[in-house]
């Protein structure tokens, strides 16, 4: 797909849609347009954290950034297929890791070498609304492979009301996206710090839990 | 056909657009040589809060001088913004995702039949519709205290963020047997005089408020607050009165009672804020916190204010 008319399409019709009519908020999101080459992540409760993470950019930062997914979930109908594929941006890595051989941190690492941005969300899965659960340790080890790159933390509040897991009627929902500062990260630590860390830089955007 | 140009402006438009504009102006002013003299968290919350009103204005403005369909458009709009932070905050159950899509269909339909006047329905009559549809769903859910809790919360939700307010496009649709009544210079006044009430019942607790009278629920209510706020409103209702073929006496009952109604309003969102356990009901206005927190003593004036009118008119024949 022609990457200005997709622009056009996200400008005039999408991010007015997941803004006005959704309720998505972000907080900060300039951040990320200001930065040459970033690893974005996040907390993961639906579909919808793509989308708003997405929909913050700018077309040339666009481009050259990729949402990172199984292709479980999203090959299962043509529609999710085209919606994830072609206008998100989204890279599935299941497909290339069986043929190559590859492991996942081999092919992400590729992407990031050849200059893309990416977008990770270390759960793996969606979890439970509202629920952080276990981090998976393959991104330690990718940050800590790319320590040139900084990470930038954001904190995903009421996605999972939008859209659960599970369900196929998307609800207005007021949402929010809290971006943190651009962070690099201290190659030294070892992986389980590492992990610590990050997911304590997610964890502080949230103001709930910076105020009780 | 549907009108969708401009209309041609009444003159009391105009003075009393030009009125509020000197006003923001001095207020903005104001705040920016406070905030530079002492910058202070007071002086910054005002300056957001007065940007905001700049906002409202606007808007205002918009729904003052296009046509009818606008205003139904722009009400709406709100209306449904309303709705959105209500259902974000209320604890309801995934299972009633269901009835709260249809409670969000029913917000275009509700005002597109009281803009239509279709068929003549009585549109309340489709709050009972939706009441009973909430039921049907609802009931799918295991637990009886879950559906109870769906039924009353998402009733009371549609009550509280599509009635009430539907009494705006009722002011404007309303068939008025007087011929002075301009039902587009009523609704201006309204809208100005809940607005003013609002501002001066904050502005005088802030400045003299010393008797706390919700302690708990709102520790912003005082009661200097609410009886100088209410004063100033009368005061307000007579300087406005040009815009309405009021006498003077109706003029005092018709703004007292918006003083009245504007701040039970605020109480009645301000104590179900606490009982959730919430500060605000979102981040869509800077400074005053969700559209709800803005519009709170709008909503519970709107119906007052309208049953008044059409009564006062009918003693007044």
């Amino acid at each position: 797909m022609n990457t200005t008319l997709r622009h056009i399409l996200f400008v005039l019709i999408f991010r007015p849609w997941l803004r006005q009519i959704i309720g998505i908020k972000s907080i900060n999101a300039d951040i990320v347009n200001r930065q040459e080459q970033f690893i974005i992540v996040a907390n993961h409760n639906s579909h919808f954290d793509t989308a708003t993470l997405m929909s913050n950019l700018n077309q040339d930062v666009f481009d050259k950034t990729h949402p990172i997914a199984e292709i479980d979930y999203f090959n299962q109908t043509k529609l999710l297929q085209f919606v994830s594929s072609k206008l998100l941006n989204v890279k599935y890595i299941t497909k290339t890791r069986l043929e190559k051989k590859l492991s996942t941190l081999d092919i992400l690492d590729d992407l990031l070498k050849k200059g893309k941005s990416i977008i990770l969300f270390p759960e793996g899965t969606r979890g439970k609304p509202g629920e952080l659960s276990e981090f998976k340790s393959g991104v330690a080890v990718l940050l800590k492979k790319n320590a040139k790159i900084p990470f930038i933390p954001v904190f995903l509040s009421g996605m999972g009301n939008i859209l659960p897991k599970g369900s196929r009627l998307i609800l207005p929902y007021n949402a929010i996206a809290f971006y943190g500062q651009p962070k690099r990260i201290n190659s030294k630590k070892n992986n389980d710090e590492l992990l610590k860390e990050i997911k304590e830089s997610i964890f502080a955007l949230d103001p709930s839990f910076t105020n009780p | 056909m549907l009108k969708v140009f401009f209309l041609n402006t009444p003159q009391e438009i105009t003075w009393i657009f030009s009125g509020l504009l000197v006003f923001l102006s001095l207020c903005s002013f104001l705040f920016f040589l406070l905030d530079k003299h002492k910058t202070s968290a007071l002086s910054k919350e005002l300056i957001l809060r007065t940007k905001t009103w700049w906002k409202i204005a606007l808007l205002t403005l918009l729904i003052a001088i296009l046509p009818d369909i606008w205003a139904v458009i722009i009400i709406s709009y709100i209306s449904f913004l309303a709705f959105r932070e209500l259902i974000t905050v209320l604890p309801l159950d995934s299972i009633n995702r269901t009835s709260i899509a249809l409670c969000y269909a029913a917000i275009p339909l509700y005002y597109a039949i009281i803009y239509l006047k279709w068929l003549s329905i009585d549109p309340s009559l489709l709050l009972v519709a939706l009441f009973f549809m909430i039921l049907f769903f609802s009931l799918r859910g295991l637990y009886i205290i879950a559906v109870r809790r769906a039924v009353i919360l998402l009733f009371f939700s549609c009550f509280l963020t599509l009635y009430l307010p539907s009494h705006l496009i009722l002011i404007l649709q309303h068939t008025y047997t007087n011929p002075n009544i301009e039902p587009r210079l009523l609704l201006l006044f309204f809208i100005f005089l809940v607005s003013f009430n609002d501002v001066f019942q904050f502005t005088w607790g802030k400045l003299l408020g010393k008797t706390r009278l919700f302690p708990k629920t709102s520790p912003n209510k005082t009661l200097e607050g609410f009886i100088l706020g209410v004063l100033t409103t009368l005061i307000f209702g007579i300087v406005l009165r040009f815009l309405t073929p009021f006498s003077y006496s109706q003029t005092l009952i018709v703004s007292g009672m918006i003083g009245i109604t504007g701040f039970l309003g605020d109480l009645t969102l301000s104590a179900i804020k606490r009982k959730i356990g919430i500060k605000d009901y979102g981040l869509a206005l800077p400074g005053h916190g969700g559209v709800l927190d803005r519009i709170d003593s709008l909503l519970f004036s709107a119906p007052i204010f309208y049953y008044l009118v059409v009564y006062l008119i009918f003693i007044y024949e």
